[in-house]
C-alpha cells in the first residue's frame, strides 16, 4: 500500500515540475507578443490560446498538487481545536465523501463531451487558432483522475497515520 | 419530500459540512452531488442539471480574464520573495512616519492601487496577504487589526474600476434593465454601460479607502510607532528612491496600460512580472531558487482559487435544479408590497448568498431573477449595480464563510488563528455597512459623475 501511495505522490511531484514551466511559458509568452504587437503589429491568435490552454493546464493539474500539498482552504475553526486523531478522521472523511466522489464524478460526467469532441477532432472557433480543442476538453477528466489517484495517496497515508499515531 | 425542503436542506446542509474542516472547494461540490442523488431518489431533481457541469468547467478554462489571476499572483510572490515589497511598504509607511498606524495606511493604499490594477479580489488579498502581514506582524501591529486591513483593502478590487464585477454587472444589469422596460411597453429600451458603472463607482471607490483610513486614524497606536520608527530611520534618500521608484513605476505601468486600454487585464499582469523579474534582477535580489519557489507558490495558490470557482458551480446549479431560483423568487414577488423593501430584500439575498457562491454565480444567476422585477418599480440600474457591488464585497468579507477570509486563511501563517481574522475584519464591515448607508440614501454619489462627464 505504501509502494502505491510512493508512486502517485512521484507522479504529482513529476508533474508539477511541468506545471512551473508552464507558467513561466505562459508568462515569457503573452510579453513576447505584446511586444510583437507593439514593433511590428503581429497578432497571433495561436499564441493567444496556447496562453489559455496553459493557464486551463496550471489550475486543473495543480488541484492534485494543492491536495497533496494541504494548501485548499478550509474552515478550520472547530477543526484547528480537534485531537490528532480527529483530524485525521476528518481527513479521511473528506476524501472518501466529497473529494473522490467529486473527482470520479468529474470522470464520468466529462466523457461524453470529451468523446465527442475526439470524434470530429474538434479545432478552434477562430480561423487561425489552435486545432486542439480536443485536448484542452481532455484536461477535465485528466484532472478528474489526477484528483482521484492523489486523494488514493493521501488515504493511505493518513490511515497510516491512523494506525501508528492515535 | 417535496423539492422545496430538499433545497433549504441542501444550503443548511453545506453549511454545516463546510465548519468540518474538509476544503471548501470540495465540500460544495461534494455536497451538491450528495443532495442531487438524494434529490434523483425522490424524483424532485432533474439529472440534466449535472450535465451541465463539463461545459461549465470549460468555460472557466476559456475564460480570458482569468488568465490574469496566476499572473498576478506570481507577479505579488515575486515582489513579496524578492522583498522589494517589504521595501516599498516600509518605504510608504516613511511618508506617513508621524501619523497614527502608518504602515495599515499604507497597506490601504496599497490595497487600493492593487484593486485598481487587478480587480480580482483572489489575487489582491493573496498577494496583499503574502506581502503586509509578515511586514505587519515583525512590527508587533495586532494580529486581528492587520488581518481585517488586509482583507478590507483586498476586497477593494471588486468596486474599484477596472473590476471584473463591475464589467460582467454592466453585461447583465443591461439585459434586465431591457427586459423591465420591454415588460412596460417601452420598446427602444436605454442599456447600462461598462463605463456607465465605472464612472458611478469612482466616488465609492473613494469613500471606502478614506473610511478606511479614517478608522485607523482613530486607533490608538502610539506604543508601535516608536517600533516603526526605528526602522524607518535607517533609510537614507537614496535606498528610500530606490525602494519607492521602480515599484511604484511598475504598478502605474500596469494599471495604465489597463485603463487607457493598451493591454488587457492578463497582459498587463504578465507585463507586471516581467517587470518585478527585472526589477529584482536590477537590484540583485533575483536567485533561481526565488523563482522556483513563487512560481511553485502560485500553481498553489492558483489552483486553490479555481477549485472554489468549480466547487461552487456544482453548487450553484444542483441549487437551480432543486428550484432554489423559485424559492428565491416566490421570497420576493409574493412577498412584499413596498418597493423599497424589494430592493433592501434582494441585496440582503445576495449579501447571503455570497457566502457560498461566487460573484460570478451570483451576478449571473440572481440579477435575471431579480433585476426585472426591481427595475420596473423605477430603480435607476446604476445605482443598484453599484449597491450589489457593494454588498457583494461585504458579503467577501464577512465571517464565517466571505471569500476574502478563506483566501487570506490560505496565506497567513498558522499562528494566526481563524478568530483572529474574524475579529480584524468586523470594524470593516461595520464601515462597509455604513458606506453602502450613504449610497442609499443619496444616491447622487452615484450619479454626479456620470452626469458630468455627459454634460
Amino acid at each position: 500500500m505504501n509502494n502505491i501511495s510512493k508512486i502517485i505522490d512521484c507522479i504529482t511531484e513529476r508533474m508539477s515540475n511541468l506545471l512551473i514551466i508552464a507558467v513561466l511559458l505562459m508568462i515569457a509568452l503573452i510579453f513576447f507578443s505584446i511586444i510583437f504587437r507593439f514593433l511590428f503589429n503581429i497578432n497571433s491568435i495561436a499564441i493567444q490560446e496556447l496562453v489559455m490552454y496553459l493557464h486551463a493546464f496550471v489550475f486543473l493539474f495543480g488541484l492534485s498538487y494543492a491536495i497533496k500539498k494541504n494548501t485548499h482552504v478550509k474552515i478550520d475553526i472547530i477543526y484547528s481545536k480537534l485531537s490528532k486523531r480527529y483530524k485525521t478522521l476528518v481527513s479521511i472523511i473528506g476524501l472518501f465523501f466529497f473529494i473522490i466522489p467529486t473527482s470520479v464524478f468529474i470522470i464520468y460526467i466529462s466523457l461524453d463531451m470529451v468523446g465527442q469532441s475526439w470524434l470530429i477532432l474538434e479545432g478552434s472557433s477562430e480561423a487561425n487558432g489552435l486545432d486542439l480543442v480536443f485536448v484542452l476538453k481532455s484536461f477535465i477528466p485528466l484532472m478528474g483522475l489526477l484528483i482521484f489517484l492523489q486523494s488514493i495517496s493521501e488515504i493511505i497515508k493518513y490511515v497510516e497515520i491512523y494506525i501508528n499515531e492515535c | 419530500m417535496s423539492v422545496e425542503i430538499l433545497a433549504i436542506l441542501f444550503v443548511f446542509f453545506t453549511f454545516l459540512f463546510l465548519l468540518s474542516g474538509i476544503p471548501v472547494a470540495f465540500i460544495l461540490s461534494g455536497s451538491a452531488l450528495i443532495f442531487a442523488f438524494i434529490g434523483i431518489y425522490f424524483e424532485a431533481f432533474d439529472s440534466s442539471f449535472l450535465l451541465a457541469i463539463p461545459s461549465r468547467i470549460y468555460g472557466i478554462m476559456i475564460n480570458q480574464n482569468l488568465i490574469a489571476v496566476p499572473l498576478f499572483i506570481f507577479m505579488g510572490l515575486i515582489l513579496e520573495k524578492t522583498k522589494i515589497a517589504e521595501q516599498l511598504l516600509l518605504a510608504m509607511n516613511m511618508l506617513y512616519k508621524n501619523t497614527n498606524g502608518g504602515f495599515a495606511i499604507s497597506v490601504v493604499l496599497v490595497g487600493a492601487i492593487m484593486g485598481a490594477s487587478t480587480g480580482i479580489v483572489g489575487a489582491s488579498v493573496v498577494t496583499l496577504g503574502l506581502l503586509s502581514l509578515p511586514i505587519m506582524l515583525k512590527n508587533k501591529y495586532p494580529a486581528d487589526l492587520s488581518c481585517g486591513v488586509i482583507c478590507a483593502s483586498g476586497t477593494l478590487g471588486q468596486i474599484i474600476p477596472p473590476s471584473l464585477v463591475l464589467i460582467l454587472l454592466a453585461d447583465v444589469l443591461s439585459s434586465a434593465y431591457q427586459q423591465a422596460q420591454l415588460n412596460s411597453g417601452i420598446f427602444s429600451p436605454e442599456t447600462v454601460t461598462i463605463s456607465d458603472l465605472f464612472a458611478a463607482s469612482i466616488i465609492p471607490s473613494l469613500l471606502l479607502p478614506m473610511m478606511y483610513i479614517i478608522y485607523i486614524k482613530f486607533l490608538n497606536f502610539e506604543k508601535l510607532d516608536e517600533q516603526n520608527k526605528i526602522k524607518i530611520n535607517s533609510f537614507d534618500n537614496h535606498q528610500f528612491l530606490v525602494a519607492f521608484i521602480p515599484p511604484l513605476l511598475l504598478i502605474f505601468i500596469v494599471l495604465g496600460s489597463i485603463i487607457f486600454g493598451v493591454a488587457t487585464p492578463s497582459e498587463a499582469a504578465a507585463l507586471g512580472s516581467v517587470g518585478a523579474l527585472i526589477i529584482s534582477t536590477m537590484q540583485s535580489r533575483l536567485s533561481l531558487d526565488i523563482i522556483r519557489k513563487s512560481t511553485i507558490g502560485t500553481i498553489e495558490l492558483t489552483s486553490m482559487v479555481f477549485a472554489i470557482l468549480i466547487g461552487a458551480t456544482f453548487f450553484s446549479l444542483v441549487f437551480r435544479g432543486l428550484e432554489g431560483e423559485e424559492l428565491i423568487q416566490a421570497l420576493l414577488v409574493h412577498g412584499p408590497e413596498n418597493d423599497y423593501l424589494s430592493l433592501i430584500i434582494t441585496l440582503g439575498i445576495m449579501f447571503l448568498l455570497g457566502f457560498i457562491l461566487d460573484f460570478i454565480e451570483i451576478i449571473f444567476i440572481i440579477i435575471p431573477l431579480f433585476g426585472p422585477v426591481l427595475f420596473s418599480f423605477g430603480f435607476d440600474p446604476i445605482w443598484v449595480g453599484i449597491l450589489i457591488a457593494m454588498v457583494l464585497q461585504t458579503s467577501f468579507l464577512t465571517p464565517p464563510f466571505g471569500f476574502s477570509l478563506f483566501y487570506l486563511r490560505g496565506v497567513a501563517p498558522k499562528t494566526i488563528e481563524t478568530t483572529e481574522i474574524y475579529k480584524g475584519v468586523l470594524p470593516f464591515i461595520i464601515i462597509q455597512v455604513i458606506a453602502i448607508l450613504l449610497i442609499f440614501i443619496f444616491p447622487e454619489l452615484t450619479s454626479f459623475i456620470p452626469e458630468l462627464i455627459s454634460n
